[in-house]
């Protein structure tokens, strides 16, 4: 076990197996070490790669195409320590939040959680690190299946049927870009995407139909708008840590598998108007999640429909990209895409835990019974005030930086209209921002009771919150950190350093 | 031109079987038509020369997920779901337009078909692929036949991942259920004497045609998924006649026989790192390590479709106070 991809794979498989067979109370701590040392795992991993470049691994001796290899770059190592980091804080949330203190039941809950958390974190990291198209395809299969059956373990009827919705549409999507790896494969032959990549520069343009097949799926996992539909619910009445999670990081991994192939694998197949019409589709994701948002009584409600919004942001990448040129605002909208996913992880892990505090002390996630929370509550209040100035994007918080990146790109390749598109979103956002923390501030009587709060769930939402903001004050690491193995070169683009 | 006419015969009637499948208004009728139909799938398979996908369509494909389809349609909740849907189909705008959402969905299908087809159409005509690399490499993997040696050495990773898959299926369903064993499950209070006697003559064929699956997999078509599709089928035969099959596993001795596979991929990738990359088998012990991770693949594969038949018939969702109450606190 000398190479930190075994330990990323080995160590949440292998406590996914031991806490699922093994009883005993010891298990939610167990899922915490875990997790720390996949954090430990992604740090090695992550100064391997920032020493030496970009680093691959031949599963089994198998090099490509027969065998199936790993790569991790800048991209994969800094996404690998995002998710190794949100998980970690996360699980010391899911200490209180499934503590014996807690009715009977949630510990039931915990016993069914810790392995599937496990499993979740497995496939969030063998996806990060997969190079190979059908590696992909399994590792999306793994996060979906795990990511269902945590939604349904909050229980009842709105959770299974909010669960359902997840587990079709997620299925469509999976079978749509299976369809189009098939073709692909049927093209290429092979499967690894660095061997992809050679071939399709080399004048062999992949099939428009499969990569359209392959970018469906993909979209719909990632919940772009109009595919968003099963969002909202299924984030909302899962367990707390798991609407961070899914929220923060697994509707990121399919955008991840966007961007992979988008930009390093067929940056030559893909069209102009294709990533116009995706920023189109970003665009108006992120005026209907934060429309949405606005009109959504229910707290957790409008913290998912601002991840349909934030994703959005995500898309605009794209026709910054492609057709539009060489310039070097290449770079800053790459990173600054990235970034935004980084930092919008933190802020909405932040966000959901906060608001799974309320709903755990009040009993209910209503806003209007939200008075007083900065009495009751004050240390998630103040987390969700931070994790709110993070999500819109006001400095100093990481997304500032990414938002700041993004409008620099849409001004340098002169196509103005994504500016106004991201201009208007953050408006939208501060006002959905703004209405949940003066609900916070309005003084009231106090509720007649208020179940006591676990400390560390407040603080780990905190941490999670003050990290989204650090992103923005400590933003130069991360930056050459990405750079490594980077498509497009930072060289003019003066950010950061 | 015989062969060319049996296809078109048999093409076309998987076509109509799929037709008649949407448009049968009866629930329980329209089930029996879709495993008749994925029997026709296998038979298509078995004509495109695929004997391994032909197995396994027919074994899970047709089987396993038809009885897991009727035996989720008798639940209670799931007859009233299908009231209220039809329900809803006669209500509100729908009234005006009977039967619109068949014709859209049905749209979207002959459209989706149509692109596939120009895809398919548009493939290079000379099949390429890793097939000579797989077969230049077969005598270093263990195994004499190319198929398995993808599977269980070239590409085991992704098989690994994919018995994840199904055991995550099964944890999925045990955690909706919130328990950690079956017992609470359903167990068929009126079984019919003539099922025990045919599950009695079926049981040991099955155990034998599994064996044989698995061990044929080796250098012919076959293998471990298959057999355990056929020993999962043996089991939901059991359950059915009576007897207490998966449902009768203790919590330790399920939870065993789902996680065998996974956990013992996870092992010998363990060991594997030692003499190089994570899953790195030795030439000489190549063989064995691929029977034995093929022999785990069998019984998780059994145990857990065994299990989610199991869990499908139990009771959950709207009642799981009731559920709570009534897994006994040890289990938990």
């Amino acid at each position: 076990m000398s190479s930190p991809f075994e330990w990323l794979i080995f160590l949440p498989f292998a406590g996914g197996v031991i806490t699922f067979l093994l009883p005993g109370k010891s298990r939610p701590w167990l899922a915490l070490l875990l997790t720390v040392g996949t954090f430990a795992a992604a740090w090695w991993l992550a100064s391997d790669v920032w020493r030496e470049g970009p680093q691959g691994y031949a599963l089994g001796g198998w090099e490509a195409p027969l065998g199936i290899n790993l790569y991790a770059d800048g991209l994969s190592a800094l996404l690998l320590l995002t998710t190794s980091a949100v998980m970690t804080l996360a699980s010391f949330y899911s200490l209180g939040y499934f503590s014996r203190e807690a009715e009977a039941s949630s510990w039931t809950e915990a016993r069914a959680f810790v392995p599937l958390w496990l499993f979740l974190l497995g496939s969030l990291n063998a996806l990060f690190v997969s190079r190979d198209l059908f590696n992909l395809y399994v590792a999306l299969e793994l996060l979906t299946i795990a990511g269902v059956a945590l939604v349904a373990l909050a229980g009842g009827a709105t959770a299974l049927r909010a669960g359902m919705r997840y587990l079709l549409a997620a299925f469509l999507a999976s079978l749509l870009y299976l369809m189009g790896v098939a073709l692909l494969y049927g093209e290429f032959g092979v499967l690894d995407l660095a061997l992809i990549a050679e071939a399709a520069e080399g004048g062999t343009r992949a099939p428009v139909i499969a990569l359209a097949f392959v970018f469906l799926g993909l979209g719909i996992k990632a919940a772009l708008f109009p595919f968003h539909a099963w969002l909202p619910h299924a984030h909302a009445s899962a367990p707390a840590p798991v609407s961070a999670v899914l929220s923060a990081l697994v509707v990121k991994a399919a955008f991840y598998v966007i961007l992979r192939l988008w930009v390093d694998v067929f940056a030559d197949s893909v069209t102009a108007p294709a990533a116009q019409a995706a920023g189109a589709l970003g665009a108006a994701g992120i005026l209907w999640g934060s429309f949405q948002a606005l009109r959504e009584q229910r707290l957790k409600l409008v913290v998912a429909h601002s991840t349909v919004a934030q994703v959005g942001y995500l898309f605009l990448l794209f026709p910054l990209l492609t057709g539009v040129g060489e310039g070097a605002w290449r770079f800053d909208a790459w990173a600054g895409g990235v970034y935004h996913m980084m930092s919008h992880a933190f802020a909405k892990g932040a966000l959901f835990l906060a608001a799974g505090t309320i709903l755990y002390a009040y009993g209910n996630d209503q806003i209007s019974a939200m008075r007083g929370l900065t009495r009751t509550l004050p240390i998630t209040t103040v987390s969700f005030g931070i994790a709110g100035i993070a999500l819109v994007g006001l400095p100093p918080s990481g997304s500032f930086i990414a938002k700041w990146m993004l409008l620099t790109a849409t001004i340098e390749s002169a196509q103005w209209w994504w500016a106004v598109v991201i201009g208007a979103g953050t408006l939208l956002s501060g006002a959905y921002v703004y209405r949940l923390v003066s609900a916070a501030f309005t003084p009231d009587t106090l509720p007649e009771s208020i179940r006591p709060v676990p400390r560390v769930m407040e603080y780990a939402s905190l941490i999670l919150a003050l990290t989204s903001l650090g992103l923005g004050l400590r933003a130069a690491e991360p930056f050459d950190l990405l750079e490594v193995g980077a498509p497009f070169s930072m060289i003019v683009a003066g950010v950061g350093t | 031109m015989l062969e060319h006419g049996v296809d078109i015969v048999l093409a076309g009637s998987i076509a109509v079987v799929a037709w008649r499948v949407l448009l049968e208004p009866q629930l329980f009728r329209s089930m029996v038509l879709f495993i008749a139909m994925g029997l026709m799938l296998s038979l298509a398979w078995v004509r495109l020369a695929a004997p391994d996908i032909a197995l396994a369509e027919a074994a899970i494909g047709a089987g396993l997920t038809g009885i897991l389809l009727i035996r989720a349609a008798q639940t209670e909740a799931a007859q009233e779901a299908a009231a209220a849907a039809r329900e809803a189909a006669t209500s509100g705008w729908r009234r005006w337009f009977p039967g619109a959402g068949r014709i859209v969905s049905a749209a979207a299908a002959l459209a989706f078909a149509a692109v596939l087809l120009v895809a398919v159409i548009d493939l290079p005509g000379e099949p390429i692929g890793l097939t000579e690399a797989a077969a230049t490499e077969m005598e270093a993997s263990g195994v004499e036949h190319p198929v398995t040696s993808v599977l269980l050495n070239f590409r085991a990773y992704d098989t690994w991942l994919e018995v994840g898959v199904l055991l995550l299926a099964a944890m999925g369903v045990l955690a909706i259920h919130r328990t950690y064993n079956l017992r609470s499950t359903r167990s068929e209070e009126h079984t019919m004497l003539v099922l025990t006697w045919l599950a009695r003559i079926i049981l040991p064929l099955a155990v034998l045609i599994a064996g044989y699956l698995y061990w044929s997999g080796t250098h012919q078509p076959g293998g471990a998924f298959q057999a355990g599709a056929i020993l999962a089928a043996a089991l939901v035969l059991m359950q059915l006649a009576g007897f207490r099959g998966v449902s009768g596993l203790s919590t330790l001795w399920l939870g065993a026989g789902l996680m065998l596979s996974f956990a013992a991929f996870l092992a010998v990738g363990f060991i594997g790192t030692f003499e190089g990359e994570f899953l790195r088998y030795r030439h000489a012990t190549g063989e064995l390590i691929i029977l034995a991770l093929e022999l785990t693949i069998v019984v998780s594969t059994a145990v857990t479709l065994a299990a989610l038949f199991a869990g499908a018939g139990s009771q959950s969702g709207d009642d799981s106070d009731a559920v709570r109450a009534r897994t006994p606190p040890e289990s938990l």
